[in-house]
């Protein structure tokens, strides 16, 4: 099964998420021609599956996966910040 | 302000500190006026706790806002402690002075174990508890300085005075105590007493105490289901399921604690809070147990 | 709307979104709303208001009261602040029973090498005081402790002797099978205030088939009423280990704690250590104990419901990390993992390990998890090479499949795992039945508390006191 995801809405990080969860059942082919990268999948056990199933499956991680790099991107700086002050020895709070 | 006598036989004596306040609640049963009175009741109260009776259990600091007094609060409390060793002091505050950690150590110093703050939580949602106090800000400030409060060990009551504007989210202000203000010495929801604002503007504020009983019997039964101390003020046994009369207190000051006619005939009176003489209007849906 | 992502991750579970933030703090939605959330168009105002209050999304860029989060973050990782706190002592391989899963590698009980020397112990217990911990348990492993009671009171004696001065608070637990509490035994526990871990499978057929042992059940349970006696029942506890036979009769377990007197249970699914290696297919079990976890969880459910005291361990610690601020010491879901950070094992062949399961996998020839000589000194040993490289992956936050997992805050690292069953420290998320067992159990724990909450939180509520 093939399928074409567009670079420009899911990043190289997202794709290569979605597919470490299914390599442990699927064998996946990336190639890439311009913006436009092909996955193809097969079984591991080259039994037969559900390709409509695994295609709603890969859209459905592919959005999350963006969602959440969303959430990474624009909280990457105030995580940093929320450690440092959780593991660095201050003993009042102030307002800041 | 006319203070009454300190009397050893009530249950609530109090130093009144000052009109003034840096929140504007709108159900304010006391609403605060901007005068130049600190120093006015200063001296008052340093005459009154000299010739306070020796073995009385328990004052309370109210205003106003008493940390507006600054360091004079200290100096009060410490004049308490010297006059009054064995007596337990209690300050209402708004807890917003104490976002200054050096203002919280200080009352550690003065207070020591002898001093418990308690402080009126609105929302668990800052816009909402800013309107409600009628500043922005005080949320902040307010939580912050129940932390700093809580590093210097004070003991703490939190108090939740239940309207209009409240109600629906008292279980989620629960679980935000219980996952954020874990370390309050225990929670008090209170039951408004219908003067002052709370009156004057009762179409915004004012709620019947049965329409939010659904939401506060939540709101209780969580922080007790996690160990965190509870109370119900304020609110009369009739309205509330049998389960939760355990949590209720008798919480109204005697000199303004009142009954109705109804309540002649109710086994529980000699347990039940009644209402506030000074309410201008009765709960609906009392009823003799 | 305009306001700030903060961070935290999501799921769904059944019908619900699912959304922890940094410190576990759980709200659920329908599905779609991490959508909204991220592209701010929320539409639920009080959802919002939640978000808000509960450090999901900040109205301003930096959250006034971060330092507030910054301070409930350290309380639930407070356990790095304890520094170690529990010390595994295996005083001997020699066992008096022959279990059919033994992950320990126990010899016979007659075998006269392989237990601990004295100069060992002195060792072991020096070490463990060098830990800043001011809680410290001293755990007795075996093979079978009690069969070396000199040694086991030796141990006690010399913590005592150095606790005058240094004044931790210490406790004793003694892991046995309770064949062996012989009065000798009995008065050292007595008078330390030993605590006694036991193991006990099931009704007698089950047990004994597990034993292979024809009577242990019974001497099991004559020492268990023994230890109460002696110690009082509070002082007594047990443990079961899932076998592949005993998945099939999880109403049958749980009675048999419950008939014995015992107010809590601790389903535990087998480790893929010494002899349990030759279980099959592991795979199979996994799926297999998942089901027999959620049988037995809902049978311990109905107990409770008649007003009978049975806890479920496992879901009472993931319960603690979900619905409460505290921090939950258990090192087997922990992340930084517990490996050295809140467990070290003092081994009968003078050498330290990191977990109990590293020392299991020394039987095995695989010494990947051997920290160094007790001879060497504490910090040589703790602040090692090696121990720096496991630090490269003991951090679930770190590691690929669990960095973006919304059960990471309910969950733990364990590299030792990782290397015994797939071969490298890091491991691998899609095939990890570690993962899968976790995973499938937080989950069904985190939809009894969305969807059956009237019904299970005054149970639960039990639980986590």
């Amino acid at each position: 099964m093939k399928l074409s995801i567009d670079r420009q809405i899911y990043s190289d990080a997202c794709i290569s998420k979605v597919v470490y969860w299914l390599s442990a059942q699927y064998a996946i082919e990336r190639t890439l021609d311009g913006t436009i990268e092909t996955l193809s999948i097969s079984r591991n056990d080259g039994h037969p599956f559900d390709e409509t199933e695994l295609r709603s499956q890969c859209l459905r991680l592919l959005n999350d996966y963006k969602l959440r790099q969303t959430i990474d991107d624009e909280t990457r700086d105030i995580r940093t910040i929320l450690y440092a002050k959780a593991f660095a020895d201050d003993e009042n709070l102030t307002v800041e | 302000m006319k203070q009454r006598p300190l009397d050893i036989h009530s249950n609530d004596n109090t130093l009144f500190t000052t009109e003034q306040c840096n929140n504007h609640c709108i159900m304010c049963c006391q609403p605060p006026r901007k005068i130049d009175d600190i120093d006015h009741y200063y001296q008052q109260n340093i005459k009154r706790v000299l010739s306070a009776p020796k073995d009385l259990p328990l004052i309370a600091l109210t205003g106003g806002e008493p940390t507006l007094m600054g360091d004079k609060l200290f100096s009060l409390i410490r004049l308490i402690r010297e006059q009054l060793p064995n007596t337990e002091i209690h300050i209402l505050s708004n807890g917003r002075k104490f976002a200054d950690p050096e203002y919280a150590k200080a009352l550690k110093l003065a207070g020591d174990n002898k001093v418990m703050v308690g402080v009126p939580l609105h929302s668990d949602y800052e816009k909402d508890h800013d309107i409600i106090a009628g500043s922005k800000g005080a949320y902040n400030e307010t939580i912050l300085g129940l932390y700093n409060l809580a590093m210097q060990g004070i003991a703490i009551e939190l108090r939740i005075v239940m309207n209009k504007l409240n109600y629906m989210r008292l279980p989620q202000m629960a679980t935000f105590i219980h996952k954020n203000l874990s370390f309050v010495t225990w929670t008090a929801f209170m039951g408004m007493e219908r003067v002052g604002f709370a009156d004057t503007k009762s179409t915004h504020i004012w709620i019947e105490p049965i329409e939010y009983i659904p939401q506060l019997c939540q709101a209780v039964q969580l922080l007790d289901d996690f160990r965190h101390e509870v109370v119900i003020f304020n609110i009369p046994l009739c309205l509330l399921p049998e389960q939760y009369h355990p949590f209720a207190e008798k919480s109204i000051s005697d000199w303004k604690n009142k009954y109705t006619d109804c309540c002649e005939q109710c086994r529980l009176k000699e347990q039940c809070c009644g209402f506030f003489a000074t309410s201008t209007q009765l709960y609906t849906g009392i009823k003799p147990y | 709307m305009k306001y700030y992502l903060l961070p935290f991750k999501f799921t769904r579970i059944g019908d619900h979104e699912v959304f922890v933030n940094e410190v576990g703090d759980m709200l659920h939605a329908p599905i779609g709303t991490a959508e909204q959330i991220v592209n701010r168009t929320i539409e639920d105002p009080e959802l919002y208001k939640s978000l808000v209050a509960n450090f999901f999304i900040s109205e301003i860029r930096i959250p006034a009261l971060l330092d507030v989060y910054a301070e409930r973050l350290a309380e639930k990782k407070r356990f790095l602040d304890d520094y170690t706190a529990l010390h595994i002592f295996v005083l001997t391989l020699r066992c008096n029973q022959n279990c059919i899963y033994c992950q320990a590698s126990s010899r016979d009980e007659h075998c006269a090498a392989s237990s601990m020397s004295r100069e060992n112990m002195r060792l072991a217990v020096q070490h463990m005081f060098k830990s800043r911990s001011q809680y410290l348990t001293m755990e007795f492993q075996g093979g079978e402790p009690s069969l070396e009671h000199d040694l086991f009171l030796y141990g006690i004696e010399l913590a005592e002797e150095i606790n005058q001065t240094e004044h931790r608070h210490l406790t004793y637990v003694l892991c046995t099978n309770s064949i062996n509490l012989t009065d000798e035994v009995m008065a050292t526990c007595k008078q330390y205030n030993v605590l006694i871990s036991t193991s006990l499978d099931g009704p007698s057929w089950l047990h004994n088939q597990n034993r292979g042992k024809q009577d242990s059940y019974e001497k099991v349970v004559k020492g268990i009423t023994k230890a109460r006696e002696i110690l009082g029942a509070d002082r007594v506890s047990a443990l079961m280990t899932a076998s592949e036979l005993s998945l099939n009769y999880p109403i049958e377990i749980v009675d048999e704690y419950h008939k014995l007197g015992f107010t809590s249970i601790f389903l535990r699914a087998l480790n893929p250590y010494g002899k349990a290696t030759d279980n099959a297919d592991w795979e199979a079990y996994t799926n297999r104990f998942i089901e027999f976890y959620k049988q037995a969880f809902e049978h311990i459910i109905e107990l409770n419901k008649q007003g009978h005291v049975m806890i479920e361990e496992y879901a009472a610690i993931i319960l603690r990390k979900l619905l409460t601020p505290w921090c939950t010491g258990f090192v087997d879901l922990q992340s930084p993992a517990g490996i050295v950070n809140s467990v070290l094992i003092y081994n009968y062949d003078g050498y330290m390990y990191a977990s109990d399961e590293s020392r299991m996998l020394a039987e095995e020839n695989d010494f990947t998890f051997q920290i160094g000589k007790l001879s060497e000194s504490y910090e040589n040993l703790v602040y090692s090479p090696k121990v720096k490289e496991w630090s490269k992956v003991w951090n679930n936050e770190a590691i690929a499949g669990c960095s973006d997992c919304a059960l990471q805050a309910y969950c733990g690292a364990d590299p030792v795992r990782n290397h015994s069953t797939q071969g490298d420290l890091y491991g691998f998320r899609p095939t990890s039945l570690f993962c899968k067992k976790n995973k499938a159990i937080i989950e069904y724990i985190i939809s009894c508390v969305i969807d059956r909450y009237d019904e299970l939180m005054p149970i639960f509520r039990n639980w986590i006191r």
